[in-house]
């Protein structure tokens, strides 16, 4: 089935991608491989397992059983993935999934054998009992709750399982854990970061295009005697190139004192500047908007506005029905941003953030991942390795100097 | 190494280190003076002043609004004021600011936490933990962390808390006036809601929890607007007060059902398998 499924969406792509040169599609499957969504770390798991404990029961009673452990468990969050019905491999009878071994580590010391019977078969199929004269002294709740269930149904055994922990994100993992392992329910989850398989092939040869203009970037500053770190700024919407910028905390031997700093030299790093750069850009676009809105109101050409005119107020209470910050923009840089650059990009609320080459203390997957961060306010998403060979020997070279 | 550079309270330091606490204070102070000026200026207040030895040479506030830049924080307004000015960036631009002592209203956010280390700062004092945001030990303590370029550095929280928070209950309780949509969760001010109430006894109740306000700790601060709300709702008749609330509730429940509206559309999206076979 599965492969069936795989050929299936090729010939889906093929179709898609029918105005795309040769050369252009063997681009875009070498970027399908080499691109990384960097996700949170609960959606990069793959198959983990956890010990349940499973109780054998007749078929015919499951619906009973499974009315009275809902009643019983109402809030159990845990295994809600989970079906709560095996098929026994070994019998007809089904397994039940009753708790995870952790919260109950000793609950077979509470299950009665009846070790008197000889008869194998007998015990298999005789119903066992729940120890009621065992101290339930230092049980918890929830312990407890598990004997008053186990008490109330009809038993023949409790064994162990191992059962998938966290619940399938992937239809593939589904299929595979859900027949392999135990039966699992599959909801669609979305990712912090689409899957490279949700983009199309002309997204990602504009991914491509945008990193060739950032490393442009890396090369001028290289030129200047920076450090070869480049990015530009994008809107997605008219794939226009906003602002670009590069990192200059070097102090340019070339330009010497005629450079003028824009802010802090140390912290001048690009995704600082670059968003410096677009709030000048923005600052200035409402200024003009300003003077005209208040020229218009002025017959007078003598006593017309400029924009030296126009107070910090102004600007204040200026609403801005345009752009906001960086919001619904694209970030490409060649280095993945330091921690405080990728927070600088979750307080100007950029969409997302695309790099080539990982850096040891990086904030967006190496360090920390601030793009998933549950307390910060603002969430985005976040692709690496394009051109990841280009942008690592750029980084190399920066290692060596 | 890591454990040279601590996150100590301020009450938490030995009697040695606790001898300056005056001194401390003072620059402290000086930031909480410059939160003012960023409050007056409609900015949310948060101010920090750079001491060098003992004399501050640069004082910095959030220009978050004004500059439409969301990464002006006071701490970068602050080194900006150094490096740019020609005549301190020849005196710091090589040692920066490893001899230079930072003291701030609210704990540095993870941007300035780790801003601080790239400047190589020698010390942070802060006022009030920021929980959201903080990188001096809140969501994660990157003074302590080895950054490339960064130097750790050790940060005393709690100097002066209370005025600190003081300080931004003052701005959030007031009104958003450049919100462009009105804002859903609105808070009222208590001396707004006064003028509105026109019955005695709801005059009375409100005054005494506004005087106690100002003495009592941090924590009746953050619970008032929500009680004198709450109370308002049980106790006014008054016909526009009713409609204000009624008008909040109304908007409170389209809130509601939108979020329900969500709910169900994803649980219509989601598929459940049957794997009986």
């Amino acid at each position: 089935v599965a492969t069936k499924k795989k050929k299936g969406t090729a010939s889906n792509l093929e179709l898609v991608d029918q105005h795309l040169t040769e050369s252009e599609k063997e681009t875009v499957g070498k970027l399908r491989d080499e691109i990384k969504p960097v996700l949170d770390d609960f959606e990069e798991n793959g198959l983990i397992l956890t010990n349940i404990f499973t109780a054998y029961i007749q078929p015919k009673k499951a619906n009973i059983f499974i009315k009275k452990y809902d009643s019983l468990f109402e809030s159990q969050e845990e295994f809600i993935h989970l079906k709560k019905i095996k098929k026994a491999a070994d019998s007809s009878n089904l397994q039940m999934l009753v708790c995870s071994q952790d919260s109950f580590p000793n609950l077979l010391d509470f299950i009665q054998c009846n070790s008197d019977n000889d008869n194998q078969q007998e015990q298999k199929d005789s119903v066992i009992m729940v120890n009621g004269g065992l101290s339930q002294e230092n049980l918890t709740g929830d312990q407890l709750k598990v004997l008053e269930f186990l008490n109330s149904i009809e038993i023949f055994r409790i064994s162990v399982e191992k059962v998938p922990k966290f619940p399938p994100l992937l239809y593939e993992h589904w299929e595979d854990w859900n027949y392999r392992v135990w039966p699992c329910i599959f909801r669609v989850h979305y990712f912090s970061t689409p899957l490279i398989t949700s983009l199309d092939s002309d997204t990602l040869l504009k991914t491509k295009y945008f990193m060739e203009k950032a490393i442009e970037q890396a090369k001028i500053a290289q030129s200047l005697g920076h450090k070869p770190i480049g990015a530009v700024l994008v809107d997605p919407e008219t794939k226009k190139i906003i602002q670009t910028s590069y990192d200059e905390t070097n102090v340019s031997p070339i330009s010497n004192n005629n450079q003028s700093f824009t802010m802090t030299p140390c912290i001048s790093h690009c995704s600082m500047l670059i968003i410096n750069k677009l709030a000048q850009s923005q600052i200035q676009d409402i200024s003009k908007d300003i003077v005209e809105q208040k020229n218009s109101n002025i017959d007078d050409k003598d006593h017309a506005v400029s924009e030296q005119d126009i107070t910090s107020n102004d600007i204040l209470s200026y609403v801005n029905n345009g752009q906001y910050l960086a919001n619904s923009y694209h970030l490409y840089l060649t280095k993945e941003p330091c921690i405080m650059c990728s927070m600088a990009l979750v307080h100007s609320r950029i969409k997302r953030v695309v790099y080539g080459s990982s850096s040891r203390d990086g904030g967006l997957g190496s360090y920390l991942k601030i793009h998933t961060m549950k307390s910060l306010n603002h969430h985005f998403e976040v692709y690496k390795n394009v051109l990841k060979q280009e942008c690592d020997s750029l980084s190399d070279s920066l290692d060596a100097s | 190494m890591s454990d040279l550079f601590t996150c100590k309270t301020i009450e938490e330091l030995d009697e040695n280190e606790k001898k300056d606490y005056e001194k401390h204070c003072t620059f402290m102070r000086a930031a909480i003076e410059e939160g003012e000026k960023a409050f007056i200026e409609g900015e949310v207040p948060v101010a920090c002043v750079i001491v060098h030895n003992d004399t501050i040479i640069s004082r910095g506030s959030n220009k978050t609004n004004i500059k439409k830049n969301g990464t002006r924080h006071a701490e970068l307004e602050a080194f900006d004021q150094i490096f740019l000015n020609k005549e301190l960036n020849e005196k710091f631009k090589d040692v920066l600011l490893q001899e230079c002592t930072l003291y701030v209203t609210v704990e540095p956010c993870l941007m300035c936490a780790a801003a601080l280390q790239l400047v190589k700062i020698k010390k942070v004092y802060f006022g009030c933990f920021n929980e959201k945001f903080g990188g001096n030990g809140s969501v994660v303590p990157l003074n302590k962390s080895e950054l490339s370029n960064g130097r750790p550095y050790s940060s005393i929280s709690g100097l002066l808390k209370n005025e600190a928070i003081f300080l931004l209950q003052k701005f959030y309780n007031q009104e958003n006036k450049k919100a462009p949509v009105p804002n859903k969760r609105k808070r009222l001010d208590p001396e707004e809601l006064l003028k509105l109430a026109p019955t005695p006894f709801l005059s009375t109740n409100l005054t005494t929890s506004s005087t106690t306000t100002a003495t009592k700790s941090t924590k009746t601060i953050t619970t008032t607007p929500t009680t004198t709300t709450s109370t308002l709702t049980k106790s006014t008749k008054t016909t526009t007060m009713t409609t204000t609330i009624n008008s909040m509730n109304s908007e409170i429940d389209s809130e509601k059902q939108e979020i329900t509206q969500i709910q169900l559309e994803e649980q219509t999206k989601s598929i459940h398998c049957d794997t009986s076979r």
